[in-house]
């Protein structure tokens, strides 16, 4: 009897256990994102009287949110042309070159994506700033009394600092692409007689197209969702609808408002993501089997006109990729007074230390630790529930798996500043009473941060043989035991993949953060912004530099692990 | 009259010297296959003549005049790959079409040449299909059009059959040779498969570790192999160690083991080379299918029959001379009968004019 009861004890167990792993992470997402940005869409969607589209079509007959509007798309559409202006030279160099340092450079084009837009933003006022080195250095050279570049808070500035966001996107898209087509085609048609720009056009290119394509798309919603690069170098004058969400919830507390013009957002940003999804599986689908293309090397050979190009585009995309970043390091280390610079410790002091700093409204030291602990806290909520949904997505086939799927990746096409503005809409108010809490901050890192953890623990479990798990089984370790002892130490790898991509997203982000933050709650990268803002550049610096040092930190933990796991 | 000339190419990659010095004339309108073992040079050889890698040393000629300078568009070669290539984004017409844009003609003129091209390789009625939508053998032809359709000068076909199965294969080179023909194209074809270039080429150069090692008609490479690389690779044969006694100019006589005096005659016309002296080693070829298996030939060896191997058309006898082993080809009706001959001694014979002697190898 008290046999029969344990053996119907132990399935009920298992099943629990397998319906908590993924009923805690479902509810997580469903509390935390799928009902506040239902709120937020209802309210952009009724009035009063109901459900109406009426707070839609006043966005496009205020004048100044019409241009808000055009603004954001020309803005965006003029950084994607500038990512593939750039990427696609890059990638070219790449695939049809040899020089010293190439595989640096190619793990280089990760660089960006980790880097906190506003330290970049920072980098290009620093850069390119009508006071930046760039144009101190014309002055100099040519004796002229005014800077002779115009490039910061316009256009022309926003589209450069998403340039060097996007176009190494758009080169690993499409230099993973080019490496693997064959040179029999571009062969074929130079043997029928093709000259080498035709062979570009007509065949290279056309069949590059669905990497670039995707590379664009994706370089196309990030400059659409673009908020800190924005919010530093449009200045009062270039407002996009991320920046302008911001201002009418944070500035005018006009929640309704930012939840119309959010609603919009949203619409377009899924329009685009599902374009991108298909895209994507396009070019997977064409992605084609390795073949070793011929390499010329970029230092011998004869120099050409050819050669010199290539070195020119060389030299200044160092300059749009090196100068912002080494001259945030210069001028963290430095002061400049009355035409003289010196070396300095004086920020990084300033940064560490514990009294009110009335410019940021908060002790920079409070940030440092606020970002350290939430960073912390973020990662072990969203390694937690993001493995726990990864195991449910890799091992078991049920109904409505793709659906699950789409579910909890969907914040990855997210605007962070709308569910910022979606999680302080919902969090003012009961049952979610969180306003002003850390937790809502954390909470919010961690809803951006799970599709990371998944997408990195997956690979790692795929790779794992379901026969070890059976074996497990078959010498009668229960699920659970076999999950702790056997799958969980062998993912190891792809879990710390994951807590590192965790950490670093929450202790780089702003845009959410900046919706929900209180005094008493800032993290580094807003305080960067208090101090871009007030402009303090030495202080925003070292704090950047300090930033930029715990992600560097924590990739080279990735890359360390990954190497022994290779060599294990 | 030769149309391409290659004067003792060399081109290595790094460590490998991939073409070791590589003279040979293509002649005009023949179709010349080149053989050998994998990476003994042939795609290098090609990709030398179509332009894609430059030669370290030597000179090729088109029609006599230098063509190194020319870049890969500007020689007029047709080229077809192992995979085809043909561009995924065009349509077969589109493929076809390709070369023509960069060669002066009309527009009328074009699209008469791609509707001549489609009915020579039966390929009507399929110019708007995209190439995933062709079955292999169509993929081929398609190539093949697309490599002709600028009437080039010398067309290359490295392995074109190669990825086909052997009865597609068998179809597609007689189709290869027909069109060929007809249309007279100077053409150099690589293959793996040597029974495929003697049946197609006109002459057959047989390649190994980057140099020639012969180049002739398929039936003087057969039955008068200069090296024993190319006996061993060209078809099947027997090699037979000996030391000549007697040499004069048109016939041997040389002592095989187990064998008293074997009698070697060489007509005068076949002689590429002045015959071995007396006292030399040799070794003898002799063709399987060249073997009596009777008494009723003027050469004659003792042997023991060893096993019997059926293949269908034909099967095979392994016999055993000795410490040297033989193997002799059978018309399979004549199976049954040999099967009760395992493990017995028995004599063949073979004529004097069916042995070919090899210079021995270094
Ligand atoms: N681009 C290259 N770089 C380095 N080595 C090469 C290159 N191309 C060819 N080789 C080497 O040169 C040698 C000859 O290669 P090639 O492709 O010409 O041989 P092949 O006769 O066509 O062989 P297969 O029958 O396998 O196609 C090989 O050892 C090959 O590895
Ligand atoms: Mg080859």
């Amino acid at each position: 009897m008290g046999q029969d009861g344990s053996r119907q004890l132990t399935p009920l167990l298992r099943r629990a256990g397998r319906v908590t792993l993924i009923a805690l992470p479902l509810l997580f997402l469903g509390l935390f994102f799928y009902y506040p940005l239902a709120g937020l869409v209802q309210s952009g969607l009724s009035s009063n009287t109901g459900f109406t589209l009426e707070r839609l079509t006043r966005i496009f007959s205020d004048s100044y949110l019409r241009h808000v509007l055009l603004f954001t798309v020309e803005e965006a559409l003029l950084s994607t042309l500038a990512s593939v202006a750039l990427g696609l030279p890059l990638a070219y160099l790449l695939t049809a070159y040899d020089f010293p340092g190439k595989r640096w450079i190619k793990s280089l084009t990760i660089v960006p994506f980790a880097l906190p837009a506003i330290t970049v933003a920072l980098g290009f006022i620093l850069v390119f700033g009508n006071n930046g080195a760039l144009n101190r250095g014309l002055m100099a050279l040519f004796h002229l009394s005014s800077p002779p570049l115009a490039i910061l808070y316009s256009l022309q500035g926003i589209v450069l600092a998403h340039a060097f966001y996007n176009a190494p996107i758009v080169t690993r898209f499409v230099a993973a692409a080019w490496e693997r087509l064959s040179p029999r085609y571009e062969e074929s048609a130079r043997a029928l007689g093709a000259p080498r720009w035709r062979v570009f056009l007509n065949i290279t290119l056309p069949m590059l197209m669905p990497a670039l394509a995707s590379g664009a798309a994706l370089a196309f919603i990030y400059s659409f969702l673009s908020f800190p690069i924005v919010l530093a170098l449009g200045g009062a004058r270039f407002s996009t609808i991320e920046v302008e969400i911001y201002r009418r919830a944070i500035i005018q507390i006009n929640y309704s408002g930012a939840a119309a013009l959010a609603t919009l957002e949203l619409l377009i940003a899924l329009l685009f993501t599902l374009g991108y999804l298909r895209l994507a599986a396009r070019y997977a689908r064409h992605l084609q089997l390795a073949t070793p293309r011929p390499t010329r090397s970029l230092l011998t050979g004869p120099a050409g006109p050819r050669r010199w190009l290539i070195y020119a585009f060389i030299a200044a995309s160092a300059l749009l990729f090196v100068a912002p970043i080494a001259a945030v390091l210069l001028d963290s280390f430095s002061r400049t007074w009355q035409d003289q610079t010196v070396f300095t410790l004086d920020w990084y002091l300033a940064i560490f230390r514990p009294t009110y700093s009335s410019l940021i409204a908060a002790s920079p030291l409070q940030s440092i630790w606020n970002s350290l602990s939430f960073a912390g806290a973020s990662m072990v909520i969203a390694l937690t529930l993001g493995t726990g949904l990864a195991l449910n997505l890799t091992r078991r086939r049920f109904v409505g798996r793709s659906l699950l799927e789409l579910l909890v990746m969907a914040p990855l096409g997210i605007s962070s500043v709308a569910l910022g503005l979606a999680l302080l809409r919902t969090f003012v108010r009961p049952p979610l009473a969180l306003s002003g809490h850390w937790i809502a901050i954390v909470i919010a890192h961690s809803i951006l941060a799970i599709p990371f953890v998944i997408r990195a623990v997956r690979p790692a479990l795929e790779r794992l043989a379901p026969r070890l798990s059976e074996a497990a089984h078959a010498l009668g370790a229960s699920p659970a035991r076999t999950t702790w002892e056997i799958v969980l130490p062998l993912i190891r790898p792809g879990l710390l993949t994951g807590a590192v991509f965790a950490f670093a997203i929450s202790i780089a982000e702003m845009s959410a953060t900046i919706m929900l933050t209180r005094p008493g709650l800032l993290t580094m990268p807003v305080a960067v912004y208090r101090f871009l803002a007030t402009r303090q550049f030495g202080a925003a610096s070292a704090m950047s530099v300090l930033l930029i040092a715990v992600i560097a930190l924590a990739f080279v933990l990735i890359e360390r692990s990954g190497e022994r796991a290779l060599r294990g | 009259m030769s149309c391409i000339e290659l004067q003792d190419l060399y081109k290595r990659f790094g460590s490998v010297q991939a073409v070791a010095g590589v003279s040979l004339a293509v002649r005009e309108g023949e179709l010349l296959a080149l053989v050998g073992p994998s990476g003994c040079g042939k795609t290098t050889l090609l990709r030398l003549i179509a332009g894609f890698e430059r030669p370290d040393s030597g000179e090729i000629l088109f029609g006599g005049r230098s063509i190194l300078g020319q870049e890969p568009q500007q020689r007029r070669v047709g080229i077809v790959f192992q995979d085809y290539a043909l561009f995924p984004h065009m349509s077969v017409r589109e493929n076809i079409a390709y070369g023509l844009k960069f060669v002066p003609l009309t527009r009328r003129e074009r699209v008469a040449r791609v509707a001549q091209l489609l009915h020579l390789m039966g390929l009507s009625g399929l110019e708007r299909r995209a190439p995933e939508e062709l079955s292999a053998g169509q993929q081929q032809r398609v190539a093949l059009a697309r490599a002709l359709a600028p009437r080039p000068r010398i067309l290359l076909l490295d392995e074109p059959l190669s990825a086909l199965d052997a009865q597609l294969r068998e179809t597609l080179r007689l189709e290869i040779k027909r069109l060929q023909g007809e249309l007279g194209v100077t053409t150099v074809h690589v293959t793996h498969d040597q029974e495929e270039a003697l049946a197609i080429a006109d002459r057959v150069a047989v390649m190994q570790a980057g140099r020639l090692e012969q180049l002739s008609s398929p039936q003087e490479l057969y039955h008068r192999p200069q090296t024993e690389f190319v006996a061993r690779f060209i078809g099947r044969g027997n090699l037979l160690p000996g030391t000549v006694v007697q040499s004069e100019p048109d016939q041997l006589i040389v002592r095989l083991e187990g064998a008293t005096r074997t009698l070697v005659q060489v007509s005068t016309g076949d002689a590429t080379s002045a015959l071995p002296p007396v006292g030399a080693a040799v070794r003898l070829l002799l063709r399987p299918e060249r073997i009596s298996l009777g008494d009723d030939r003027a050469n004659r060896l003792e042997c023991q029959v060893e096993s019997l191997e059926f293949l269908g058309e034909i099967s095979r006898l392994h016999l055993r001379c000795g410490a040297q082993e033989l193997i002799a080809q059978l018309p399979s009706g004549a199976t049954e009968h040999w099967q009760q001959h395992i493990g017995r001694r028995i004599t063949l014979s073979f004529d004097p004019q069916d042995v070919w002697p090899l210079p021995p190898s270094s």
